[in-house]
């Protein structure tokens, strides 16, 4: 039997689709294996937990030891970080934080919102440790989502599942043996109801994100660490990747640079949907647009 | 005047779209040629079809003079022009095509002018739209700019506006999965409702 199961965690709905025949028993304990997953990263790397690791190692400047899997996640934040002269930045926490995006979602300014600080003025990677030299709110929500699905994607295959799909409110990360594309709709950012077009996925991840959701005030959740505006030219972006981490942060970095800045070092396929409704996308893009 | 089927009215709000998202372009490429700081966002909002000039931030020409955008000519619609007269009103143009009055008769060609003011005076820009089963198949545009920065800016338009949106109902598109992101963090909806309860707005 196939299984299918939808849960909230990290603020968001999950929905994952096991398409392998599995017993109940070896369900049961899957599905265990994937809550206590997705419960060790928010306790590790949440922002709006004062009690996660990476919120302790903000707070009390020091030598922290992260988890395995912050080898990836420092590692690639600090490539697109270079790539992008910090337009993608974790630090961009102390801005969001004193603009009110918090766990409360207070919402309200509580602090001079600043320039976040330069990576290496105030911390340090090596090796599955990381050094604080001074208090600073790290987040990684411009990737944390995206990681995250693809490690609960590797409990899976841990279990010998081969054909799945993990939805985390709208990012997804598709694995298959067989030459079946998934069909993922783009949803309109005004309307719900709408797509605006349709990728297919195989052994693939698709990842979006809209300015127009998440707003409060002048902002959505996106801030360009110079100008501290929220990109406004962009209404939308979706990226398709090999794994939905990379796929989450160049979401993120399209809202602030040009494809053209970021061929050169992954790969990857996108829509990019302007502030007038215009879209564009990837020439190989594998799907369609649906466009005057 | 009989009343307009609603793939007339969907190809006469197509060509506004196109002609305010025209608009729009000249005003942002405005704007960025003269490196003017932060462009303000126009507003398109859809339900009253209006599409507003930016109030308090006018550009500023390098050479001193206002730059009136394109935009800055307040065009209004309603979403659903009953009569011909309201279509007129809107100052959008008048079709050469008299309204057909079903859905299927509706398919054809149809070329609409649209009118926009500029800093040089009021400038035309042609749209053709062909119909197919009541759908917009094809979209095509005659530049009639008369001065040259309109006929430089309708250009750039006419090269670039094929690629608008139309979004289809999901009940029209065969999808295992939709990416978006509908499901905004629900805590995150709440504080909004909240403080829009305790601010009044």
């Amino acid at each position: 039997m196939s299984a299918s199961r939808t849960f909230e965690a990290i603020g968001t709905v999950w929905t994952i689709d096991v398409h392998d025949a599995l017993s109940d028993d070896v369900s049961d304990e899957l599905f265990r294996t994937v809550h206590a997953c997705i419960r060790e990263y928010d306790e590790t790397y949440s922002r709006f937990r004062d009690e996660s690791l990476l919120m302790r190692a903000g707070t009390i400047p020091g030598s922290y030891v992260f988890p395995s899997h912050s080898r990836d996640l420092f590692f690639e934040y600090r490539k697109m970080y270079d790539i992008t002269h910090g337009k993608v930045t974790p630090l961009i926490g102390d801005v969001l934080s004193a603009l009110g995006y918090d766990a409360a979602y207070s919402l309200v300014e509580n602090a001079p919102v600043m320039q976040p600080s330069a990576w290496d003025d105030v911390m340090h990677y090596h090796d599955g440790t990381l050094t604080t030299h001074t208090p600073v709110i790290i987040d990684v929500g411009a990737g944390g989502k995206g990681h995250l699905i693809d490690l609960v994607g590797e409990v899976l295959e841990e279990h010998g599942i081969q054909n799945y799909t993990i939805d985390a409110g709208g990012d997804i990360r598709y694995r298959t043996i067989h030459e079946a594309p998934l069909r993922v709709g783009l949803e309109h950012p005004h309307n719900p109801d709408e797509v605006i077009g349709y990728v297919d996925l195989l052994n693939e991840s698709v990842c979006g994100s809209s300015g127009n959701r998440r707003t409060w005030g002048e902002y959505h959740h996106i801030i360009d660490p110079y100008t501290l505006t929220s990109p406004r030219h962009r209404e939308a972006v979706w990226v398709l990747g090999e794994t939905t981490f990379i796929s989450d942060l160049l979401t993120t970095a399209l809202f602030f640079v040009s494809p053209e800045d970021l061929i050169a070092h992954y790969t990857f396929e996108y829509v990019i949907l302007d502030q007038f409704g215009v879209a564009s996308c990837s020439p190989g893009l594998p799907g369609e647009l649906f466009t005057v | 005047m009989e009343p307009h089927t609603h793939s007339f009215k969907t190809a006469l709000l197509g060509i506004l779209v196109v002609i305010l998202v025209g608009g729009g372009y000249w005003y942002v490429t405005e704007v960025s040629s003269k490196s003017t700081p932060a462009p303000a966002v126009v507003e398109q909002t859809e339900n009253q079809g209006i599409v507003t000039p930016p109030q308090s931030s006018e550009p500023v020409a390098t050479d001193g003079t206002v730059a009136d955008p394109a935009t800055g000519d307040v065009v209004q619609n309603t979403s659903e022009p009953k009569t011909e007269s309201d279509l007129n009103s809107s100052g959008v143009g008048s079709t050469d095509v008299p309204a057909p009055d079903t859905a299927a008769n509706a398919d054809g060609t149809y070329t609409s002018t649209g009118t926009y003011r500029t800093p040089a005076g009021n400038e035309e820009v042609d749209i053709t739209l062909t119909l197919k089963d009541g759908l917009i198949a094809d979209a095509t545009g005659v530049n009639r700019g008369r001065d040259p920065k309109s006929k430089k800016f309708q250009q750039l338009f006419l090269d670039n506006f094929k690629g608008l949106v139309v979004g289809k109902k999901l009940s029209e598109v065969s999808l295992s999965k939709v990416s978006g992101s509908s499901l905004t963090p629900k805590g995150f909806n709440d504080a909004i409702l909240k403080i829009r309860t305790q601010s009044g707005v």
